[in-house]
C-alpha cells in the first residue's frame, strides 16, 4: 500500500471563520465605493445578461476592491471605511456558497445587517447576476429580499453579492417538520398551498423560473406568508413563449427542485432534504401538498383558452416526468 | 396600548411562542411584536421578577400592564425551540445543535441554582425560545415570558436527570447526538 494516504489529496476546508476573515480583509482595502443604477427591461429576451454588464461597466476601471451599492444604501459610499460586524446564526449552514451574515457600519455610524454571498474567482460573475436577479424580482414587485450590493475584487480574489438580512423570516429548512404537523397540520398544510401557488405564479409570468427552488430557498415570514428567495439562477424574461418545451424546461427544473427538497432524507450526504413523506408514497404526498394546487392555480391564471390548452399538456408532461424522476431518487 | 392592540396581526405558527401558559402572540403594529397571558399569583410574580433580574426571560416586560394580563415586548424574529430542525455544522459564527444544548443545559443549571427549581413538562422544551443573528457575546436562548409559572422545585435527587426528564421524548430523540452538551453546561450553569 503506497504511503500516500487518501487524506493527502484531500485540501483544506475554508471555514467560515475563514470566509468571514478574508471578506473583511478585502473591505478594509475596499479604494471605491459606487451607486448602482440599473436600468432593467424586463420585457427583453435576456434581462439578467443585460443587466450583469451594466454592473461590470459601473465597477470596471477602479484601482481597488470596489463596493457598489443599491441606490437605497447610497449612505455606504458616504465616510468611507465600511466596517463589518459578523453574527452568529443557525441559518444558511446548508447554504453551497457559504453565506454568512453580519452588519455593516460606514463611518458615520449608519448600519445595514446584510447576508454575504462569496463567489469564488472562477464564478465571479454569479456575485453580478446574484445582484442583478434580486434586483429583477424587486422589479417585478414581488416580496425578496433587498439586494444591497457587489463587492468586485481587484485582483484573482472572491467577489461578494450582498442582501439586507431580514430578522423577520426563516426557511422552511429550519423548521422541525414533524413536530409542526404534529402541533397544527392545517398550519403545516398552509405553508404548503403557499408553496404551490407562489410557484405557479412565478410560471405564468412569462419566461420566469426559480432555477433553484429547494426548500432552504423559500423564505417563510413571522405573519406567516412566504416567499422564494435567492435568485441567483433564475431565468427572467416577461416575453412568454408557447413554446411548450421551452415551457415545460422552466417549470421542470423548479418543481423537480422543490420535490427532491421535501423527498430526500434529512440524514441523506448528497442533498439532504427535510424527508416529508417517510411515510406514505413520495409521489402521492407531494401531489396532495404541491401538484394538485399548482396545476390548478398554473390553469387559473391562464389569460385566455389557448393558453390554457398549453398549460394543461405543460402539466400533463409534468406530472408525468416528476413521477419518472421520483422513482430514481425515491 | 388599547389603540396598539387594535393593530395586531397573526403569527404563523412556526413563531408561535404559545405554550399554554403564554396565550398571546401578536404582532403589533409595523414592527412590534407583544406575547401575553394572565398575571400569575404573588408568589410566581415574585419568581418572574427574579428571572427578569437574572436576564433569562425573552424580551422586556411592558410597564402598562392590564390588570389581569402580563405583557412583554419580544424580538419579531424569536423563534419556539421545539420547532427548530436539527443543524449539524457550528464553527465561531455557526448556532449548531451542540451549542444549542449546552446553552439550553447552562440556563437550566443557572435557573435550578438562582430559583432553585427546574422547567417542568411534559414538554418542558415549549419553554424556551432562540433569538437569532445575534453578537457574539449575546445570548440565543431565553425562556419564553410565563415560564414562572412552569417552574416547580428541583427534587433533591440528581437535578440534572429531573431536568431531563421534563422534556418529551420527542425533543430528547432530536437531540440525542447533543445531550453530553446539555449536562456540560448544566454542570456550568449551575456553579
Amino acid at each position: 500500500m503506497s504511503e500516500l494516504t487518501h487524506e493527502a489529496y484531500i485540501p483544506d476546508v475554508e471555514t467560515e471563520e475563514d470566509r468571514v476573515a478574508t471578506f473583511e480583509q478585502q473591505l478594509s482595502s475596499v479604494t471605491d465605493v459606487r451607486t448602482l443604477n440599473l436600468e432593467l427591461d424586463l420585457y427583453q429576451e435576456d434581462p439578467v445578461r443585460i443587466g450583469v454588464n451594466q454592473v461590470f461597466a459601473e465597477t470596471y476601471g477602479a484601482s481597488g476592491p470596489t463596493l457598489a451599492v443599491h441606490p437605497n444604501f447610497e449612505f455606504l459610499t458616504t465616510g468611507g471605511d465600511v466596517g463589518f460586524q459578523a453574527f452568529s446564526t443557525r441559518t444558511g449552514k446548508r447554504s453551497a456558497h457559504g453565506v454568512f451574515f453580519g452588519q455593516l457600519t460606514n463611518k458615520e455610524g449608519r448600519t445595514v445587517e446584510v447576508a454575504v454571498k462569496p463567489h469564488a474567482v472562477e464564478a465571479r460573475h454569479s456575485s453580478a447576476t446574484d445582484y442583478v436577479t434580486n434586483a429583477a424580482v424587486e422589479k417585478l414587485g414581488m416580496h425578496n429580499l433587498q439586494p444591497v450590493g457587489v463587492m468586485m475584487p481587484h485582483n484573482e480574489e472572491t467577489a461578494y453579492s450582498l442582501s439586507q438580512l431580514d430578522r423577520t423570516i426563516t426557511t422552511l429548512d429550519s423548521i422541525n417538520w414533524k413536530a409542526l404537523r404534529k402541533q397544527d397540520r392545517g398550519d403545516y398544510e398552509q405553508i404548503w398551498s403557499q408553496v404551490a401557488r407562489q410557484t405557479a405564479l412565478i410560471h405564468s409570468l412569462g419566461s420566469v423560473a426559480h432555477g433553484d427552488l429547494a426548500a432552504r430557498n423559500i423564505a417563510l415570514k413571522v405573519d406567516g406568508g412566504i416567499f422564494p428567495m435567492d435568485w441567483e439562477r433564475a431565468k427572467m424574461s416577461l416575453n412568454p413563449t408557447r413554446d411548450v418545451e421551452a415551457r415545460y424546461a422552466l417549470s421542470q427544473e423548479d418543481l423537480r427542485e422543490l420535490m427532491e427538497s421535501m423527498v430526500r432524507s434529512p440524514q441523506g450526504s448528497f442533498k439532504a432534504g427535510l424527508g416529508l413523506f417517510e411515510h406514505e408514497d413520495s409521489w402521492t404526498g407531494f401531489e396532495k401538498l404541491i401538484f394538485t394546487e399548482y396545476a390548478q392555480t398554473r390553469v387559473g391564471y391562464a389569460r385566455n383558452p389557448a393558453e390554457a390548452r398549453d398549460v394543461i399538456e405543460e402539466v400533463a408532461e409534468l406530472q408525468s416526468s416528476l413521477r419518472s424522476h421520483l422513482r430514481i431518487i425515491d | 396600548m388599547i389603540e396598539a392592540l387594535q393593530q395586531q396581526t397573526q403569527i404563523s405558527k412556526r413563531y408561535r411562542l404559545a405554550n399554554g401558559v403564554l396565550t398571546e402572540d401578536m404582532l403589533v403594529g409595523a414592527n412590534q411584536r407583544w406575547v401575553a397571558y394572565p398575571i400569575g399569583d404573588s408568589h410566581q410574580e415574585q419568581l418572574r421578577k427574579r428571572l427578569e433580574l437574572g436576564g433569562f426571560i425573552l424580551g422586556a416586560a411592558i410597564k402598562s400592564h392590564t390588570p389581569e394580563k402580563t405583557y412583554y415586548t419580544v424580538p419579531i424574529g424569536a423563534r419556539p425551540l421545539h420547532l427548530e430542525n436539527n443543524v449539524v455544522s457550528g464553527g465561531q459564527f455557526g448556532y449548531s445543535d451542540q451549542h444549542l444544548m449546552y446553552d439550553l443545559g447552562e440556563l437550566s443549571g443557572r435557573i435550578h441554582a438562582e430559583n432553585n427549581a427546574i422547567v417542568a413538562g411534559p414538554r418542558a422544551e415549549t419553554a424556551f425560545a432562540i433569538v437569532d443573528f445575534i453578537k457574539p457575546g449575546d445570548s440565543h436562548l431565553y425562556v419564553a415570558p410565563g415560564a414562572e409559572k412552569l417552574l416547580i422545585p428541583t427534587p433533591e435527587d440528581n437535578p440534572l436527570e429531573a431536568q431531563i426528564s421534563q422534556f418529551s421524548p420527542d425533543f430528547l430523540e432530536q437531540y440525542h447526538d447533543s445531550l453530553h452538551s446539555f449536562a456540560d453546561g448544566y454542570m456550568r450553569g449551575v456553579q
